[in-house]
This record gives structure tokens, C-alpha cells and sequence, in this order.
């Protein structure tokens, strides 16, 4: 009861202050930030009518709430009265009136008598302005007009269970090329690409604003949906030239929340999720593992030193003492089997004519799947807290000024595994399950020891995992802290739609991490008395073991960024048939960065720009629109500094031509465009590329050096040495892109809508190392030039579906489709005319090359008779096909197989349905022509006399005794057997997969129930994502591709809730 | 407002301040000069390294067991490639650590500039570039060694030069020669004596010796069969015409390396250089046995001695000391630093001198007590007589190890063997022995990697002054003997025999070499004790002999690896290295000879040189591939 009584305080507090402003300037305080055109509200009575009835309503939200306060007016008559606490009023009106509601942040509504005596009018929250206009490059435009490539995402979409905003991003947008690796809390990011690749510099990922400031891929992941008013990606050269310097790859909008006009609003969502790994990758039993082992180094040296004993292998089946015949399972010791995680964002939101507040908390936490030791008192798991505020405010200084303030903090704590989960997971790829326990419970001598007793073998220079999970923590805090400052002048006076524009920003982020670990004690069984079942241990490494911990301080990241945007906008349409626009914008950018590591990289990083849109649509039928960027770089010589890059664009609505009247019905949309334009990039080379004009010298490096004297280099007299890491170049410019889209809009009925583009795009002047430039030349660097040159092409559709049968039942589908293929146009290598297979022209940019694996060798003789390969190799190891037939297998026989690295295809399909209360959605998503590679040198077993066994290995390789020649594994080994680690196709797979991204049931509770706590909304909701994957690839989750070894992706069960004040 | 964003953004990218480094600041004073100097010195190739110094591990004298990675290896199993050469130091790949391309550069670099310098006297300045004269010149001679004829460098092209310019060509074998030669000469002239260098910080920079004595080297590698009169190279034309072998023996070049190492050698003696005599204070006590082996063993050991004539200090012997360095107590096993891994292959054990200083299969008292056929028999120590300086009283060991020569006692770590030093010096009382059945303190044990396959190791290469104690040890300093005074005498021997056939002064720098190991003279012994009395006569038996001299006097010093290709001999690395049975872990199962290689190993002609990396040959056309790749 306590909650109504605030609700409603506030709810009043509105009333004065909107009057107060009304008195203040009447007609003319337009609100021009919310953009309706609003009639104005008149309180006072004058000319009053003979009252012909009286009547009596109600006046509500839409969720059934009373509205106090709201404006009954007679319209043209200036009389009116204001609802009281339950929303209720009483008026006398003539039958011929119109009563017109209204209040603030709500639609007005006009409702004639007309004989009506009772009026039970429900209030529409105003529309968001977004959903008529659509943000573009430094300005919003309206729908129709906008010819650029832009899709825009619902944020609705972008709510699934997890901390990471860019795991959501696969397949919900047409032209975004996006996949996830790891699962790992805090280094789960997807990768994404828009259109893909087509450039083979460093930056190869889009240009990601926040309310046009550039963030990194991290601080994305960090934003929470439910602070994102619109969230889009720009992909031709019209959406993107404006960006000149760094729009090549794209560019990802996203926009926050801002106030609304109106009540206080609170929504709270809360969840809580178990996370679980998608897939776990099987291993060998411990008894086929030791078998093996055996076989692997007879099977190459019939004289091998073999390490366990038919003893060992009998005890082991037999189940002895585990702690002398161990077999362990390390997935099980190391892992739990799923993990707790909760989400809580909570926001505030309101404001009336003079200000307007958008204010969020976010609180995250994520957990690892880790085991923790009872011994130790501190936590070796991933504990990932984060935690974000955030404030926007708009303020109306005066009716043509407005201010707006965006401040936000995001922090991450976080304590976990020394070198993060995903070397947990590889460790236990590196650790064999026999040779020693995890730890050995005390024996006699032992029972008072306080440390774990960790088990080891021969001189303790095995792996053990739990070991080195169990034995410290890292630490590490991430501050990001925003703050940005904008002001937007209305200029009509000096000539209508003219506006200014003016935005101030800065990025603080530090980083700190710490490492807490003791030298773990490494015990081995020294006796075994079998008959008591007792044993004895020794110590290993008396001498190196620490009880007490040991303090490491690791990198420490601080980086500083400053942006300026001013912007003229001109926008006018005259004679209702000429609409017209202009824009001129002005930015500068600079970043420093702390520890950066050298003099050159210390220096600050900047970028400035001139851009400008000039737009001119008649009668909105016909559209043109002219882009330019004028941008320079610090990178280039002063001759280069600056590039120019413009675009044209085109459009047509024929929908809106007078002859398409009849079709509107069926075709009710139907819009042409095409677009055409330059953009650059100046991130060239690598990140540490950073003057091409000047050489890049070490005068004292550390890592060369020569010494003399008595004792020479051990304390004689050293000098270290000069360097050159790259060589001086004024002619070295920028990256450009030629992009051309041709467009499509259609849409049926108003209910089915359909966007699709087709794309080609030429990239040129890509740094490359000159190929010509022999190792005799004896240079420390390579000479580079713009030489390289790339194409993509493809094509991006997006199809959606809406359609409400009635107040009760709703459903809506959304499918979206890219393909997006590049390849090298012009590539600098050496002169491959006879031997074309190994030119990188017209193969894609993320394709593999490698040698073709015909199959596995069938005998000695074959062997013998055979091109000579790599290293030492016999029957069972894999045989390569001489491709250029010089009979030997050489560098010459590589060719470029499989798909790209990185999928061509990108998809994504799913819908929602609401029925009553209830909602329902599932969404799937997939990705196809992908290749990846098991990784034979992570993958081989028993290396180093410890590494695992993976099942599918263990069950089908080649052995003397079963000659398969395609099995799945070569011959086995304890060594790394050269030949068979060569890049080839005989690990080759296909990374295509389809999979139930998300699957949400939701229950709102009915509104009667709610409305009396002054609730708006109550949803319940039951979600999951990643529940089931289809693809032919069986070992792990083939989303991961090569990284299968590492955290594992996660299927997540989830709980949420939401709450609306 | 776009003016006034115009006019802050006028400056707003120039942000590199004045003074930001550049290569001309190396040569504004001395101290960047000398770092320059220093700088031409660190792409010497880490001579001594048992991980990247290829004739170190990748010979046949000694051999791995399989966990070993290091790219010699690949080379000691003749698997060498041609798409990813392994120890590939001409781009600096595979095993390579130093580019001496970019080495080459870099004095080209120093030597154009060093007159810029403003606060360094002319003397030094002349010095300077002489020494660096010298590396460049050196680098060259690296490459020639392993590739044969190659591009010659002598100034730099330009960074700007066109396509073709930059297409060298590999120049012929004699132009090869002529240059390196020539430029040492140069560099010599110019160098200080040894004497002129400070040793305490000075010691391993160039002078006149090291120029003059590589120089001869040179000219011996020049006048050797690989190079000169080599018909299996014949095919190798370039796209010139031009041949890179010379197809004609010609003998002159034998005469010219000799006299170019009388001229060092004299050098050398006006320096007071001469072979290493001394013994050590800590064994001037003991039995006579172990003078002259502590006295062999120190020629090596003992810093800056005054039979070293190049010390190498770009690579810590450290790390080779803990490869030679035998485990000599059972707790010492678990010294994870002492890794005891380079062991000796039976080739290298059979090629050491009897006692009589003539090979065992020759002597006649080895032949007449058939000692020779028993070599791999045991036999225990004998209670009288000299033996139990050498093998372990009351132990047994195979016949092979009894009766050598010193310099085998001195080289070879062996099963049973006496092991002198150490920190143990007082004999018989406390000095150690090894023993290297399997689970022994020498030996393999479970699943360590510290062990040598073979069952030998290489005490030659440790100083015996190395502490090892029960849980500790110290590993003495010593610069690695890139050249010492025995090597330029049996190069000087052996290039007068084959210039003018045997004579009394080749006879005599052999001798000087033996008799500091302890052995007679050549002629004299071989008279006595051999079955081929005459073998020191004829110009091929002396051959025989110098080879023989050379194998055993500079084993495990990284030469024999070059003089076997020099010889054109690559047929004898076909020999498959053998070892006894490291897991065998009583005497009966030890003392098998087994083969240590898992595969057998595979030489052929074109092993000779290494591959230029197939990459390289497409990107300059101009390049030709050696024979057989």
C-alpha cells in the first residue's frame, strides 16, 4: 500500500509543474525532443456554453490504471477539467462537443458525445519516436527517405539469457556474419562481421558507436538490452561514408534510452539461470588409455621404454587402492556439471516538459563450472560481477535549446583460474589419467600435514590439472566510465529546420589484474603394501612446494579517449513536395593509452572528420541522397593524411506513385534503391603499426645483445642491440572500400514485409608486404605498399511477418538470411603462373590451404615408393597427394581447401505468439559453408607422455592389427608424428550447424490482479538457449569450430521476471 | 563552428614530437655507435649451442633420445626439407636463431656510417670497422658452408630498388672464396693483436689471429673436395650461364690454403700462442693418469688459454656443460639441471686411439690379444696395473674401454669409467665413478628425460672443475673454442699433404697435437704398433690419419659435422648410429648394441648442403636450387 501512495505522489507532482510551464509560455513550449506535434492543453475556462448533459468517465492506461491529472478539454471551447486520484471526472458538455484526453506522454485522443454519457477512455503511452524514423549517420531520417543499407534490430530480440549482449547478435540481423567460440564467463564475446571480410589488414571487425562514441567489442557486450533504444547496423557506402576513416567494415549504432515525457516508470527484470556445457568432448576410459599408450610406443619402436606394466593395467581393471592405481576422470574432478547465474536491471525512467531522465542499474553475475577445493580458502572458480549505472538526461534550457547529459559506469570484478577457464579446459587435454591420483589422501606420515597432498610422477614434471586449477586465483577489475554532453540548438530563426548540434565525450577504462598462488607439493607412492592396502608417499619437490602464497602483478591496461562532434543540420520541405536536407558534420577523436610499450604507441592515436549529407526527395517518390567524409589520420605522412570519401544514393517509392493506388491493397510497399560510395580505413597493417612515414627503432633491445670479456656473457661486458622494426614509407594511404547496394523494400498487406539487398564491394589499397623483396636483402621489417586488393559480394534478406487476429492473439516471424563471399583480387606473392593452385588470387580471404590427404599409408613398401613427405613417417600415417608431381611432397602441393574459416552463411528464423496472457517464441539460428580443423597437435594423445585420449580416437585409429585406412586417427604415437600435423584436409570438417538458439514461454498475470499494487506489468517467464544443435559434426559443439577443446559453449535454463511500476 | 574546428584541427595529427629515434641517431656518438657495433656482433651464430648450432646435435657423433625437439635433430636423421628447412639461417626459420642476412645488412650499415661518428678517434674507428669487416665477411662464410655458393652482399641495395635489382644471383664458388678471404685479409690488417684487446671486457672481440686463422679456414674449405672439382654439382647453371662449382680440381688451392695457414699459424706463435700444456694446480697431487687428461680436457676449459685462439661469447656454455656433465651420484639423478642427454654414438667410442696412439683395428698388441675381437665382451678390472685410473676397481665393463688412449679417458664418460672432478679429487678415496644401467645413478630412469640413449657422455665439453653435489651444482664458465691452435695445425698438415703429399712438417704438426695427448709420433708409432706400418707414407694413409687426428682431437667441438661434408665422406652418416641398450638394467641386457635412431637414417648427395627454402626460389627467380632438392 505504501508503493500506491508514492505512485501517486508522483503522479501528481506533475500536474503543477505541467500547468506552472503552461502558464510560463503557453503555445510555444513544444516539445521538439519527443517531435508531436502536440495541441496544447487549455485549463481555464472562458465562454462557457449552456450545458446541455453531464457526464462522468474514467480515465486509464492501458494496463487499467487509473490516470490522475489527465485533460478533459471541449475542444474549441476552452473549458476543461483534470481527473481526480482514481482517474475519474465529471463534465457538462452540449451533444455536439468533442472531449479531447490528454496527458502528458500520452497520445491525445478526440472522442465526440455524440449521445455518449459515460466515457471509459484508455490513454496510449506515446508511440517512440524510433519506430517512424530511423537512425542514419549523425541524424535520425525518416523511414521512407533512408536509401542506405540499415538493418535495425527489436531490442526485444537482444534479450536472451545471458551477460553478453553480442551472443545474441547471430542470425537476428540480415548482413551480420556472427559465430561464438568460448563459453567462458567474460571471454564468450561472438565474433561478428558485417557482410563479412573483405580486407586482410588487422581491423577487420565494424566500427561500433554508442551513442555515436566509439566502444570496443567488450564494452557492446556489456550493454544490457533493456537500456538500448535502437540497435543497428549500417552496411553500404551511403550508411557508412560519413565515417570516412574507420566505416570501411560496417558500422554498429546503438542508441540509448532517453527519458519520456510522463509518470515515473520502473522496470525491474530478474533472472536466474543454470548454465550447463552444450557438449562435452569424450575421453578414453583410463584402462584403453593405458593400453594404448603401450601400443603407441611399440607400434613406433619396437624397442620404446613402455610406461605401465601388466601389473599396473591388472590392478587398475581390478579396481585397486585409486590412489595407486588411479584412474581418473579429470573432466569430472575439474568440473561441476552446470553453474548458477543471475541477472538483475533495474530502471527508472519519466520526466516532463523541462527535463527528461533515463536512469539504469545493472547488476550481473556469472559463475564458472569449476570445482574448489575444500582446502583452500579462496574461490578458483570464474566469479564474474558487473556491475553499470547509467543516467541519461535531456534538459530544455529554452523552447529551441536542449541539453542532454549521458553518464555511465560499467565495472567488472572478477576472480577466477590463473590463466581463465579455457586453460582448465586445455590442461586437461595435457594430463594423463593413470600415472598419479589429483591428490593423495594422507598417508601415515602425513596426517598432520596442512597442505593438499598433490599427486605427481618420476620428477614431479607432469601436469596435474587440479593442481594447477586449485593452487590461486587471479583477480582483475575493469572500470569503463562514459560521459558525454550534447547540445542541440534549434536555429529558425535564421532559417527554418537549421539546427545545431554539439557533443563532447570521453572514455576512461582501467584495467588491473592480480595473481595469488602457492607451489603446490607434489607427492608420489614411494611403497604399497598390498596386503594392508597402505602406502607410503614421498615427497617430489620438497625444496620448490610453498604452503604460503606468492603475489604476481600482471598487466595493467589504462586508456584514455576524448571525442568532439559538431554538426549544422538544415532540413525543410517546401512546397509540400520538395523536401530537402543538409548536414555538415565535424569530429575529432584522440585516445592515449597508459604502458602502451614504446615512444610511438605512447603518442596519442587521432582522427578527425569532415562529413556531410546533402538529401532531395520529391514528393516522396523520387529520393537522391550525396555523402561525403573528409578524414585525416595521424598515421600518414602529411601527403596522405587526408582521404576522400563520397557516395551517392538513389531511391524510388513506386508504392507511393499515383498508378499503384490499386495494387496498395496486396503491395503495399514496394521501394527500389541503390546506393554507391567510397569509405575508408586507416587501421592498416597491424595495431602497432603506428607512423608509416617514420622508421620504428629500438636503440636498446632487450632481446639482441653480444658480450665480452673474461666471463662473456656471464658478466663480461654487454651491449644490447638497435633494431628496426619497420622502415620508414610516405606514400603509404588509406583503405578504401567501393561499395555498391541494390535494394529492395516490399511489403504485403502491411502485415508481411520484405527487405533484401544485394551487395558487391571492392576493396583497395591494401597494405601488404611486398613480395618481391628477398630474404638476401637481409631487411628486419618488410617493405609495405597499398598494393592488395579484395571483392566481396552477396546478398542479405530479412522477412518479417505480424499479424494480430484479435486483442487476444498475436503472433509475428522474423526470418533473415546473409551470404556474403570475398575473395583476393590482387594479391602480392611471388610469381605462381605455373603453379596456379598456390596464388591466393580468387581464393576467399578466410580460407585454409593445406596439402590434400588421400588416405592413410597401407604398408612399408607404399611408404617406400611413395613422394617422400615430412619427418618420420610410416604405414597408418597419412598420405598427401602430389599435386605438382615433382615426387616429393613440398610447400608446391599446398592448395586452398574447404569453405572460409569464417561462414559465408549466416541464418536465422523464429517467431513469437502471444495468447492472452501468455507468449511463446522460439528462434533458430544457423550457419553454414564454414570449415574447421581438429587440431592434430592438441588432439594427439599421449605426447609427452601425458596428453589425453579422446574417445573417438580410441575407437578408431589405424593399429598393426586393424588397417584402416581411413580412420580417424594415424598410427598412433607417443611423439608429435610431423607428417601428420601438416595443415591438411584429413582433419577437415564442416563447421555448418543449425541450432534452437532460444525458446522463451512467458505468463504476464492478468492485469485486475496486479493493477491494486499499481503494477503494470508482471511477466513469469521460462527461457533457454542453445537447447539442441543439428550438424553432422559429433565431437564437440561445432559452433566453437577449432577451439573445441576450450570452455565449452553454454546451454542455459532460465527464470526471469519482470516488473513494470 | 566548422571554421573554428578547422582552425583547432590544424596541428590536431601532428603528434609525433621532434627526437623521436630514427637509424640516424645510431651513429650521432659513441655509445649508440658502439651499441651499432655490438648490434653487427649479435647475429653471430650461437657457435656451441646445442640447440642451434647444427654441428653441435646434427651429426653422427652423437645421438638423442626420442623426447629431444630441437631442429638439429631432423638434420642428424637426414630429414632435412626443402618447403620448411630445418636450422634454416638464411631467413632465420626452424631451429635458426640468428638472420645473417640481416647480420650482413647491418655491417654493411656500420661500415657506411662509422665515419659519421663524431666523438670516436680515428684509431677506433678504424678498428671498428675492421672488426665489423670481419663478421661480414664471417656471416658469408656461414651461408657458404651450408648452402655453397651464395648471393655476395658487398653493399647494401636500397629499400627503394627495383623488382629486378633485388634478384640476385648466387655467385660462383671461387668469387665466393675470393670475396670472404679478401675481406678477412683486409679486416686483419687493420685488427689488434691479442694482445691489444682488454680481456676482462674485451675477450672474444676480433683480432688479427681469429681473421688470419678463419681466412685460412676458408681457403681449406675452398681447396677441399666439395668445392673444388666437384662433378656431382655440375648441373648447377643459372639462368645466366653462369656455373656455380668449378668443374676442375685444381690442386693450387691446396697450396694456398697451406700457406695461408703457415701464416696464421706463424701469426699465432709471434703472439706466443701455443698448444695448451699446463696442469692444474688441483691435479698436480694426483696420479700421473690423470695430468695429461685434466691437462686435454683445460686446453678446452680453461678460460682464454693460450691455445684458444677464437673464444666464443655470444653463447653460454652453460647449457652444453649441463648436456656433457654425466650424473655422477645416484641423489644427483634428481638434479633436473644436469641433463647428461648428448651421448657419444659407438662410432665416435671405436674411433679413438689404442693407447699406442694407432686405431685399435690396426694395433697389434689389441689384434694379438684379441682384444679387438672381444671389444664388446666384459672383463673386470684387474687388481695391478694402470686401469683403475680409468674404470672402476672391482667392476666389469667391455674391453673397448680398456687400453685407449688419454684423450678418450679425457672425452668419453663411459659405464664404469673413472669420473675425475667434480667437486671429488682425492683418488681413490672419494672420486666418482659413472654407471649407466638403466635405474643406475648415470642411467634412465622410469620416465626421465636427463639421460643419454647411447650410454656415454661427453665429459670432454664440462670443465672438471663443474661442483656437483648430492642437491647441488655449479656449471664453470668457459668461452666455446670456435678456433684453437690443434685445429689450424691438422688443417695446415692436411693441407700440405695434399698439396705436396707427406713431408716431415705435416708429420710434425701432427705430432705437436699428439704428444700433448699423450701419444708418439705419427711415423713412430705406426711403425711400431700398426699392421699398416707404412700407412703415414703414402698421401692417402697420412690423410687417413689427419682425418683420424682431427675426428678425435676436436670431437664434440662442432667441426666434425662440416669436415665430413668437406671430404665429401656423407656416405659414412649411412653407418647407423649405434649405442648400447640405455634400458637394459644389468650388464647382460645393457651391453647390446642397439640402434638409437627409431628410423633408419638416410644420407645421399644432396645432403651435402641444405635446401634454399622453396618459398625463397619463388620469390627470386634468379636463385637455383642445390643438387637434389
Amino acid at each position: 500500500m505504501k508503493k500506491k501512495s508514492n505512485c501517486v505522489s508522483v503522479r501528481f507532482l506533475w500536474i503543477p509543474i505541467g500547468m506552472w510551464l503552461f502558464l510560463l509560455n503557453g503555445t510555444l513550449l513544444n516539445s521538439f525532443a519527443a517531435g508531436q506535434s502536440e495541441r496544447n492543453v487549455i485549463v481555464t475556462a472562458m465562454n462557457q456554453q449552456q450545458p446541455v448533459k453531464k457526464v462522468r468517465g474514467v480515465v486509464v492506461e492501458s494496463s487499467g490504471v487509473p490516470i490522475p491529472g489527465a485533460t478533459i478539454m471541449i475542444k474549441s471551447k476552452m473549458k476543461g477539467v483534470i481527473s481526480d486520484i482514481d482517474g475519474k471526472f465529471e463534465i457538462e458538455v452540449s451533444e455536439s462537443d468533442i472531449l479531447e484526453f490528454s496527458y502528458v506522454g500520452y497520445e491525445t485522443q478526440s472522442i465526440p458525445v455524440q449521445g455518449k454519457t459515460q466515457f471509459n477512455v484508455t490513454m496510449q503511452e506515446k508511440v517512440d519516436e524510433l519506430s517512424e524514423v530511423t537512425v542514419v549517420a549523425f541524424a535520425k531520417q525518416k523511414k521512407e527517405s533512408v536509401l542506405s543499407s540499415i538493418t535495425t534490430v527489436d531490442t526485444k530480440d537482444l534479450k536472451v539469457p545471458s551477460s553478453n549482449l553480442t551472443t545474441a547478435l547471430a542470425g537476428r540481423m540480415a548482413g551480420l556474419i556472427s559465430y561464438q567460440r568460448s563459453g567462458e564467463p567474460g571471454n564468450d564475446n561472438a565474433n561478428f562481421f558485417i557482410r563479412g571480410v573483405t580486407t586482410f589488414g588487422y581491423k577487420k571487425d565494424p566500427l561500433i558507436l554508442l551513442d555515436n562514441n566509439e566502444v570496443s567489442s567488450q564494452d557492446l557486450a556489456r550493454m544490457q538490452p533493456d537500456d538500448i533504444a535502437s540497435f543497428s547496423i549500417m552496411k553500404d557506402a551511403t550508411a557508412t561514408s560519413l565515417y570516412g576513416s574507420r566505416g570501411a567494415n560496417g558500422v554498429i549504432l546503438v542508441t540509448t534510452k532517453e527519458g519520456v515525457e510522463g509518470r515515473a516508470k520502473i522496470n525491474i527484470r530478474y533472472e536466474n539461470s543454470i548454465s550447463t556445457p552444450t557438449q562435452r568432448v569424450e575421453l578414453a576410459d583410463p584402462v584403453t588409455y593405458m593400453k594404448l599408450h603401450n601400443e603407441a610406443v611399440r607400434t613406433r619402436d619396437p624397442l620404446g621404454v613402455t610406461l605401465y606394466s601388466r601389473n599396473k593395467i591388472d590392478n587398475t581393471i581390478a579396481g585397486g587402492n585409486p590412489y595407486v592405481y588411479p584412474a581418473n576422470d579429470w573432466y569430472k574432478i575439474l568440473f561441476k556439471n552446470y553453474t548458477n547465474n543471475q541477472r538483475l536491471n533495474m530502471n527508472l525512467s519519466g520526466g516532463g516538459k523541462v527535463a527528461r531522465y533515463y536512469l539504469a542499474g545493472t547488476f550481473n553475475n556469472d559463475n564458472g563450472v569449476l570445482k574448489v577445493d575444500r582446502k583452500n580458502n579462496f574461490n578458483n572458480n570464474i566469479d564474474l560481477k558487473r556491475y553499470m549505472l547509467r543516467s541519461n538526461v535531456n534538459i530544455n534550457v529554452t523552447k529551441s535549446t536542449e541539453v542532454v547529459v549521458r553518464l555511465q559506469g560499467s565495472f567488472d570484478d572478477y576472480t577466477g583460474p590463473l590463466h581463465g577457464g579455457d586453460s582448465i579446459y586445455s590442461s586437461v587435454m595435457k594430463a594423463n589419467p593413470v600415472l598419479f591420483p589429483a591428490y593423495y589422501a594422507p598417508d601415515r606420515a602425513n596426517e598432520f600435514t596442512k597442505h593438499i597432498l598433490y599427486g605427481n610422477y618420476d620428477k614431479g614434471q607432469f601436469n596435474n590439472p587440479y593442481a594447477e586449477m586449485t593452487k590461486g586465483y587471479k583477480d582483475y577489475t575493469a572500470s569503463q566510465i562514459f560521459a558525454q554532453v550534447e547540445l542541440k540548438q534549434k536555429l529558425d530563426f535564421i532559417t527554418k529546420g537549421l539546427a545545431l548540434r554539439g557533443m563532447f565525450n570521453t572514455n576512461r577504462y582501467s584495467f588491473f589484474d592480480v595473481h595469488r598462488y602457492y607451489s603446490p607439493f607434489f607427492y608420489k607412492v614411494s611403497m604399497y603394501d598390498k596386503k594392508k592396502d597402505e602406502y607410503t608417499l614421498d615427497v617430489i619437490n620438497e625444496e620448490s612446494g610453498k604452503e604460503y602464497l606468492e603475489y604476481e602483478e600482471k598487466a595493467k591496461d589504462i586508456n584514455s579517449t576524448t571525442y568532439f562532434e559538431g554538426a549544422v543540420n538544415w532540413d525543410r520541405t517546401y512546397r509540400e513536395r520538395h523536401a530537402v536536407s543538409g548536414l555538415l558534420v565535424f569530429t575529432m577523436r584522440d585516445q592515449i593509452f597508459a604502458n602502451a610499450g614504446d615512444l610511438q604507441k605512447s603518442l596519442p592515436y587521432r582522427n578527425i572528420g569532415y562529413a556531410g549529407r546533402f538529401t532531395y526527395a520529391y514528393d516522396s517518390r523520387y529520393f537522391t541522397e550525396l555523402n561525403f567524409g573528409y578524414n585525416g589520420s595521424e598515421r600518414f605522412s602529411k601527403k596522405e593524411r587526408f582521404g576522400f570519401f563520397p557516395s551517392i544514393g538513389l531511391g524510388w517509392i513506386v508504392s507511393n506513385e499515383g498508378y499503384w493506388e490499386g495494387m496498395k491493397k496486396i503491395i503495399s510497399k514496394l521501394k527500389l534503391k541503390a546506393t554507391y560510395g567510397l569509405v575508408g580505413n586507416d587501421a592498416i597493417g597491424s595495431s602497432d603499426d603506428r607512423f608509416f612515414y617514420l622508421s620504428n627503432v629500438d636503440m636498446d633491445n632487450e632481446g639482441r645483445s653480444a658480450s665480452f670479456g673474461t666471463y662473456g656473457n656471464s658478466g663480461g661486458r654487454t651491449l644490447n642491440a638497435i633494431t628496426i622494426s619497420r622502415y620508414a614509407n610516405d606514400d603509404i594511404t588509406w583503405e578504401t572500400a567501393a561499395k555498391l547496394n541494390l535494394g529492395i523494400e516490399l511489403a504485403f498487406w502491411e502485415k508481411l514485409e520484405i527487405q533484401a539487398d544485394i551487395f558487391r564491394e571492392d576493396r583497395k589499397n591494401i597494405l601488404m608486404n611486398r613480395a618481391a623483396i628477398p630474404s638476401t636483402m637481409g631487411l628486419q621489417a618488410g617493405v609495405r605498399a597499398n598494393v592488395g586488393e579484395a571483392m566481396s559480394q552477396g546478398i542479405d534478406v530479412s522477412v518479417n511477418f505480424s499479424h494480430y487476429f484479435n486483442n487476444d492473439f498475436w503472433i509475428t516471424a522474423l526470418g533473415n538470411f546473409t551470404y556474403a563471399t570475398s575473395e583476393f583480387t590482387v594479391y602480392e606473392e611471388p610469381d605462381y603462373d605455373d603453379m596456379p593452385w598456390l596464388s591466393f588470387v580468387g581464393q576467399s580471404l578466410n580460407q585454409n590451404w593445406g596439402y590434400v590427404a588421400e588416405r592413410l599409408f597401407v604398408d612399408e613398401d607404399e611408404v617406400r615408393n611413395s613422394p617422400a613427405q615430412f619427418g618420420n613417417y610410416k604405414a597408418g600415417d597419412i598420405k598427401y597427394k602430389d599435386i605438382n608431381r615433382d615426387g616429393k611432397i613440398s610447400y608446391l602441393d599446398k592448395v586452398f581447401m574447404g569453405y572460409p574459416m569464417s561462414p559465408e552463411i549466416v541464418y536465422g528464423l523464429g517467431f513469437s505468439m502471444g495468447f492472452k496472457e501468455w507468449d511463446f517464441s522460439c528462434f533458430f539460428q544457423g550457419l553454414a559453408r564454414e570449415s574447421f580443423w581438429i587440431d592434430p597437435v592438441k588432439t594427439a594423445p599421449f605426447i609427452n607422455r601425458q596428453n589425453a585420449l579422446l574417445k573417438v580416437y580410441a575407437d578408431n585409429h589405424w593399429s598393426e592389427d586393424k588397417r584402416n585406412l581411413h580412420a580417424l586417427w594415424p598410427r598412433l604415437s607417443e611423439t608429435i608424428i610431423e607428417n601428420n600435423n601438416q595443415s591438411s584436409t584429413w582433419f577437415m570438417r564442416n563447421g555448418s550447424f543449425l541450432r534452437l538458439k532460444s525458446l522463451e514461454f512467458g505468463y504476464s498475470l492478468p492485469r485486475k490482479l496486479i493493477s491494486r499494487a499499481h503494477i503494470t506489468n508482471l511477466r513469469l517467464y521460462f527461457s533457454g538457449t542453445n537447447l539442441l544443435t543439428f550438424s553432422q559434426f559429433k565431437l564437440w559443439d561445432p559452433e566453437m569450430g577449432g577451439n573445441g577443446l576450450g570452455y565449452p559453449i553454454q546451454k542455459v535454463y532460465n527464470m526471469g521476471l519482470q516488473i513494470s511500476f | 563552428m566548422l571554421i573554428l574546428c578547422s582552425l583547432v584541427s590544424c596541428n590536431y595529427l601532428d603528434v609525433v614530437p621532434d627526437n623521436v629515434a630514427t637509424i640516424d641517431y645510431a651513429f650521432r656518438n659513441r655509445t649508440s655507435a658502439e651499441k651499432y657495433l655490438f648490434t653487427c656482433y649479435s647475429y653471430m651464430p650461437s657457435h656451441g649451442s646445442i640447440y642451434y648450432d647444427p654441428a653441435m646435435s646434427g651429426g653422427d657423433d652423437s645421438w638423442f633420445h626420442t623426447f629431444v625437439p630441437w631442429s638439429t635433430r631432423y638434420l642428424a636423421r637426414g630429414q632435412q626439407n626443402s618447403s620448411e628447412p630445418y636450422m634454416n639461417f638464411w631467413t632465420n626459420e626452424r631451429g635458426a636463431n640468428k638472420n645473417l642476412w640481416q647480420g650482413i645488412r647491418d655491417c654493411n650499415i656500420f661500415i657506411e656510417n662509422i665515419g659519421k661518428v663524431v666523438d670516436v678517434p680515428d684509431y677506433e674507428k678504424t678498428r671498428w670497422k675492421a672488426e665489423v669487416k670481419f663478421l661480414k665477411a664471417y656471416y658469408h662464410f656461414y651461408l657458404f658452408r651450408m648452402y655453397g655458393p651464395i648471393p655476395i652482399q658487398i653493399q647494401n641495395l636500397s629499400i627503394s630498388a627495383g623488382v629486378d635489382e633485388v634478384k640476385v644471383y648466387r655467385a660462383p664458388v671461387d668469387s665466393v672464396v675470393n670475396y670472404i678471404t679478401g675481406l678477412m685479409r683486409e679486416a686483419a690488417l687493420e685488427l689488434p693483436k691479442e694482445s691489444e684487446v682488454i680481456q676482462g671486457t674485451e675477450a672474444g672481440r676480433m683480432n688479427d689471429l681469429i681473421a688470419m686463422s678463419i681466412r685460412a679456414k676458408v681457403f681449406v674449405y675452398a681447396a677441399s673436395p666439395l668445392f673444388n672439382g666437384n662433378s656431382n654439382y655440375a648441373s648447377l647453371v643459372d639462368n645466366r650461364g653462369v656455373q656455380l662449382f668449378p668443374q676442375a680440381y685444381d690442386e693450387n688451392k691446396w697450396k694456398i690454403a697451406a700457406e695461408a695457414c703457415k701464416e696464421a699459424i706463424d701469426l699465432c706463435h709471434e703472439q706466443n700462442k701455443k698448444l695448451y700444456d699446463l696442469v692444474d694446480v688441483q691435479v698436480e697431487n694426483e696420479p700421473e693418469a690423470f695430468h695429461v687428461q685434466t691437462t686435454y680436457r683445460q686446453a678446452i676449459c680453461d678460460r682464454w688459454n693460450q691455445e684458444l685462439i677464437w673464444g666464443g661469447t655470444n653463447y653460454e656454455c652453460t647449457d652444453l656443460s649441463r648436456q656433457a656433465q654425466a650424473k655422477i651420484m645416484r641423489f644427483s639423478a634428481e638434479h633436473t639441471s644436469i641433463k647428461s642427454e648428448w651421448g657419444p654414438t659407438l662410432k665416435m667410442i671405436g674411433r679413438y686411439y689404442s693407447k699406442n696412439g694407432v686405431p685399435i683395428d690396426e694395433d697389434t698388441e689389441w689384434l694379438n690379444n684379441d682384444w679387438y675381437d672381444n671389444r664388446y665382451k666384459l672383463r673386470e678390472v684387474p687388481s695391478s696395473g694402470d686401469e683403475k685410473y680409468y674404470i672402476k676397481e672391482g667392476e666389469k665393463t667391455v674391453y673397448l674401454h680398456y687400453n685407449r688412449e688419454p684423450r678418450f679417458y679425457a672425452s668419453i664418460g663411459f659405464d664404469r669409467g673413472i669420473y675425475f672432478g667434480n667437486g671429488y679429487y682425492n683418488f681413490p678415496d672419494d672420486v666418482k665413478y659413472t654407471a649407466f644401467f638403466a635405474k643406475e645413478h648415470s642411467g634412465l630412469s622410469s620416465a626421465s628425460e636427463g639421460f643419454s640413449i647411447t650410454g656415454y657422455n661427453v665429459k670432454k665439453m664440462h670443465s672438471f672443475k663443474n661442483a656437483v653435489t648430492l642437491d647441488r651444482d655449479a656449471v664453470e664458465y668457459y668461452p666455446f673454442p670456435v678456433m684453437r691452435l690443434s685445429d689450424l695445425y691438422l688443417l695446415y698438415a692436411e693441407s700440405l699433404n695434399e698439396a705436396y703429399g707427406p713431408s716431415e712438417e705435416a708429420c710434425f704438426y701432427i705430432d705437436q697435437v699428439r704428444k700433448r695427448a699423450g701419444l708418439g709420433g705419427v711415423v713412430e708409432s705406426w711403425s711400431v704398433h700398426s699392421i699398416i706400418p707404412g700407412k703415414p707414407t703414402g698421401k692417402t694413409g697420412l690423410r687417413e690419419i689427419i682425418q683420424r687426428e682431427r675426428t678425435i682431437e676436436l670431437a664434440y667441438e662442432g667441426h666434425r659435422f662440416w669436415d665430413i661434408r668437406r671430404w665429401k665422406l656423407i656416405t659414412e652418416l649411412n653407418e647407423q648410429p649405434q649405442g648400447w641398450n640405455a634400458s637394459g638394467e644389468n650388464a647382460e641386457d645393457f651391453y647390446k648394441i642397439t640402434n638409437v635412431a627409431q628410423e633408419p637414417v638416410k644420407f645421399s648427395v644432396k645432403d651435402y648442403f641444405w635446401p634454399i627454402k622453396e618459398y625463397d626460389l619463388a620469390v627470386n627467380k634468379n636463385l637455383i636450387q642445390n643438387y637434389g632438392w
